[in-house]
């Protein structure tokens, strides 16, 4: 029983920790968002554009709030902020955080299929690479993935796009209607974490071999292929999880890039529109909504390694 | 930090740190990495100070031999839709992607050994504020946070250059701390501190050159990555601003292009693959040349 | 010199004369805060040095010795009592003391990382001159610190190298070197010669005491080793968990132990005479307990072959025994000193 509430208790501190960590992070971010758009000058003067006539930026003004002195304008701000009440898109007239919100499932989707898309590439790549076998395709592959380390995500998109769309017609290149248009978008969200990890799992695998039970396997009998698969693979998964999850919490930069490039209706590329359009209302609400998904991400991240290599736990006390 | 230093400053170091060995022993990995950082140094050279011309090759447009493939009357990597040579536009490039990338590396640097200084040699709420610092950063969705800067403040190299490096600072702050305070614990350091040595020429003399050799394989990585930023976020738009030949911004030029002309993705692509394989590979030879020392040190 | 091992001495003059006390260390205590609770390294502590004396302080590993040390050359603030060199407080800001701080040095158990192994000898030579505006460019103290090297033995091609480039005997003559160019009176050492090879520690103890004579100096040195410090040391001091259990004449002290630690001290180290052979070896049980919580009564009872009731509840006082001799914080002094 005691033990019954002393987890409680533990659990309760932990969230309230957690949920402070948050808010400072969200504080933070909201007070420099306000601040850098307030750095451009007169946001009433962007919102009316080219045809902005005197008595239409003081009915703006007046609107927006944006007569008031600047600190009441900061507090009525973060008041909104924490009702995640951040306006009406200059654009499009709508909610704000309906439009952020209606845009995030497909990102998701993104991230699912990008990141199990890198862990199906790094994951027989890297144990190959960590294997004995077949040594000059090793040596090739190697070099290959070291190379493939510098060149960035949307390099690899474009020259994917060149090949599979616009020479082969294999793929639609752009948007996300038809059945097999999320493969290309996954590649190249893939193809930015790919090699790094390939690479780690590599370096795994090949120490794993040289470990006391691995060695008394090989000695026990055990074909070459158990002794990879049975013994070494499982310990070099377990040291690559840190990195998975360092990835899984990038993976939002990669992200932008490439709804960017293949037109694809999350929030990276709302983000880039609408700051090319000034449209900060919706700016603010992708900031807020991505630093909270982020953090959730990272957060739920953590605590699954930790289920999974109970070491990362003791390491993160220490 | 200016792009040659950069280029030039990792290979600098490697040179130094070669030079107590003889040529003849250094791995042949070793001789093409300087080989390959002194070339990319000298032409880096070529292009901040536009020897040869090269801004007036690089601009001149000629309608009637426009997207011409590789090879074709001279043009070593073909024409952009204007007809401009781009092997001279990248290498024009050169001065905005790296020095860009270098530029924020340098201010990343900065707040990142500056604030991990002060955290090895002040008290410990100091540490503790530079610790909550970090990590707030680390929590930051830094691209989303970036692309909002640039948006706002408005393009150019400058602005680029800071918004990528306010968020690329914590691992410099990382190492600097966990290395510091390795040597900070060090005998020669309370030693210092007993003769009465001002603490910012302990900072100077004792600490800094001790960690050293790892901020400097920091740095490498953090220059590829940060290049990589650099032109990613030009490839969206946000770069130095129009027709201004920045590797990114030439990627989308030439994606615009890609039906007609799909060779004009190889020159810009490869030239940031180039640099970002070449940083990452000085990086390793450094680890490997810090992590050989430290053993030699050990024994 | 003969490097035989045993660091036995010529018998030297002394200038037994000078008597004026150089530092005063009164009812001093150094605590650390450990998790919430006070690590009290060093327990009211005083004791007298005078100058030109060489007085020792021995005690196990961990007994505060090299805390107490510490705190007097101004490296740890202490928590109670006052340390006085030259009359001057030491802890006491103020540019008073900044101008004699110097006349106090450290030298560290192990040279080698002590010296930067970034630094040439020259540079490790004038980063405290310079620290302590002993000249203002590097030239006006070459000949100062060429006679220096000579004096512990050592030629001015030194200068120029590395720490890395020397062995470990040659390091302690560099990082006493670079101690003596700062002109000091009182060296604190703390177990100069324990980390050196048995074939070197005879010849850092002649140089320590030949420096000592020809350049005015002042010993406080730290050892473990009772039979080495009687051989040096005027006066010693036996440490035991913050606290001075025994303190008097070096040779006194040494031939006849009052406090059974000292007893028990003297009795761990190996003996090189057969005649000493003789002598019942008295081992220690256990580890010192754990100066967070130390015991009540006299400290060392948990320990003591002898302890009896009143160990436990009643606390000694360091104060000569009844017969007469050096003062010793124990109940039943000399009952086994020379078991």
């Amino acid at each position: 029983m005691a033990a019954f509430v002393d987890r409680g208790l533990s659990v309760l501190k932990s969230t309230g920790l957690l949920s402070l960590q948050l808010l400072s992070l969200l504080l933070v971010t909201v007070t420099l968002l306000f601040f850098l758009v307030r750095l451009t000058g007169d946001p009433a003067v962007v919102l009316s554009g080219e045809s902005g006539d005197l008595d239409a930026l003081a009915l703006l003004r007046t609107k927006y709030g944006l007569d008031q002195p600047l600190y009441v304008q900061y507090f009525t701000f973060l008041a909104n902020a924490a009702q995640l009440d951040f306006g009406v898109s200059w654009v499009e007239g709508r909610d704000a955080l309906a439009i952020v919100w209606q845009r995030i499932p497909s990102t998701l989707f993104l991230a699912a299929t990008g990141m199990a898309m890198n862990l199906a590439i790094s994951i027989p790549l890297g144990t190959f690479l960590g294997t004995q076998l077949a040594p000059r395709m090793r040596k090739a592959l190697d070099i290959f993935i070291f190379v493939m380390q510098g060149v960035p995500g949307y390099v690899v998109a474009l020259f994917l796009i060149q090949l599979l769309v616009v020479k082969y017609h294999f793929f639609p290149s752009v948007g996300n209607e038809s059945g097999l248009s999320w493969v290309l978008p996954s590649l190249t969200v893939a193809s930015f974490l790919a090699p790094k990890l390939a690479r780690v799992i590599a370096v795994n695998v090949a120490e794993a071999m040289q470990e006391d039970y691995v060695v008394m396997a090989r000695a026990q009998g055990a074909r070459y292929s158990t002794q990879v698969i049975r013994h070494a693979f499982p310990n070099a998964i377990l040291g690559a999880t840190a990195l998975i999850g360092t990835q899984v919490a990038g993976l939002v930069n990669g992200i932008i890039i490439t709804e960017t490039i293949f037109s694809w209706p999350g929030v990276g590329r709302l983000l880039l529109d609408s700051v090319l359009l000034l449209d900060f209302p919706v700016v603010q609400a992708v900031v807020v909504l991505t630093t909270i998904m982020v953090f959730m991400v990272n957060w739920g991240t953590d605590r699954l390694m930790e289920v999974i290599d109970p070491r990362l736990k003791r390491e993160a006390r220490a | 930090m200016s792009p040659v230093s950069a280029a030039g400053a990792a290979g600098e170091a490697k040179v130094a740190q070669a030079a107590r060995r003889p040529i003849a022993e250094w791995p042949w990995r070793r001789i093409i990495i300087v080989v390959a950082g002194v070339l990319t140094a000298i032409l880096v050279l070529f292009s901040v100070f536009g020897w040869g011309g090269l801004d007036e090759l690089a601009s001149r447009r000629d309608l009637s031999r426009r997207l011409l493939p590789p090879g074709t009357e001279g043009h070593l990597l073909g024409t952009d839709g204007l007809g401009r040579d781009t092997l001279m536009r990248l290498l024009v490039g050169t001065r905005y992607t790296l020095i860009i990338a270098a530029l924020a590396t340098a201010i990343a640097g900065s707040i990142g050994i500056g604030l991990g200084l002060l955290a090895v040699v002040g008290p410990a709420w100091v540490r503790a504020l530079v610790g909550r610092l970090v990590d707030l950063t680390i929590a930051f969705p830094s691209l989303v946070l970036a692309i909002v800067m640039v948006g706002i403040l408005g393009r150019g190299n400058l602005t680029l250059a800071i918004a990528l490096g306010v968020f690329y600072w914590p691992s410099f702050t990382r190492v600097t701390l966990a290395q510091g305070r390795g040597v900070e614990v060090l005998q020669y350091v309370s030693a210092a501190r007993l003769f009465g040595v001002s603490r910012l020429r302990i900072i100077l003399f004792h600490i800094l050159p001790g960690i050293a050799p790892t901020l400097s394989v920091v740095t490498a990585f953090q220059f590829a990555s940060l290049l990589i930023s650099t032109a990613g976020l030009s490839f969206l738009g946000l770069g130095p601003g129009l027709g201004v030949p920045e590797w990114g911004s030439m990627l989308a030029e030439a994606r615009a292009e890609m039906t007609r002309a799909p060779w004009l993705l190889i020159g810009p692509g490869l030239a940031i693959a180039w640099t970002v394989v070449l940083a990452n590979l000085i990086g390793d030879e450094l680890a490997a040349g810090t992590r050989a020392n430290r053993r030699s040190a050990d024994s | 010199m003969s490097a035989t091992g045993e660091a036995t001495l010529p018998p030297h003059p002394r200038p037994k004369t000078a008597t004026t006390p150089l530092l005063e260390v009164a009812g001093l205590h150094v605590t650390f805060p450990v998790g919430g609770r006070r690590l009290q390294a060093v327990r009211d502590v005083s004791l007298t040095i005078n100058e030109g004396a060489v007085f020792a302080i021995v005690g196990e590993s961990g007994c505060g010795k090299s805390s107490l040390v510490r705190a007097i050359c101004g490296m740890y603030q202490p928590s109670a009592g006052s340390v006085r060199f030259r009359g001057i407080d030491v802890h006491a800001p103020g540019e008073h003391w900044r101008q004699i701080r110097r006349g106090v040095q450290l030298l560290f158990q192990e040279p080698l990382p002590s010296l930067n192994p970034r630094h040439t000898i020259r540079r490790i030579f004038w980063e405290p001159m310079q620290a302590n505006r002993l000249a203002s460019d590097m030239r006006e103290v070459e000949a100062d610190m060429r006679a220096q090297l000579a004096s512990v033995g050592l030629g001015a091609e030194a200068l120029d190298r590395y720490p890395r480039d020397f062995s470990g005997g040659q390091l302690q003559r560099i990082a006493l070197a670079r101690i003596l160019l700062l002109k000091p009176q009182l060296i604190c050492a703390d177990e100069p010669v324990s980390a050196l090879d048995v074939s070197v520690q005879a010849q850092v103890v002649h140089l320590l005491e030949r420096l000592r004579v020809e350049q005015a100096l002042t010993y406080l040195i730290i050892s473990h080793d009772l039979p080495l410090v009687s051989r040096i040391a005027d006066r010693v001091a036996v440490m035991y968990l913050g606290e001075v259990v025994e303190t008097g004449p070096a040779d006194v002290v040494s031939r006849e132990p009052q406090h059974p630690y000292t007893a028990a001290l003297r009795s761990a180290t190996p003996v090189a005479r057969m005649d000493e052979l003789q002598r019942k070896r008295i081992i220690l049980k256990g580890e010192p307990p754990s100066p967070i919580d130390p015991p009540s009564g006299c400290a060392f009872h948990t320990r003591c072959p002898i302890a009896r009731a009143r160990c436990r509840t009643e606390k000694p006082a360091l104060q000569p025994p009844p017969g007469g001799g050096h003062r010793v914080a124990c109940h039943f002094p000399g009952e086994m000193g020379n078991a």
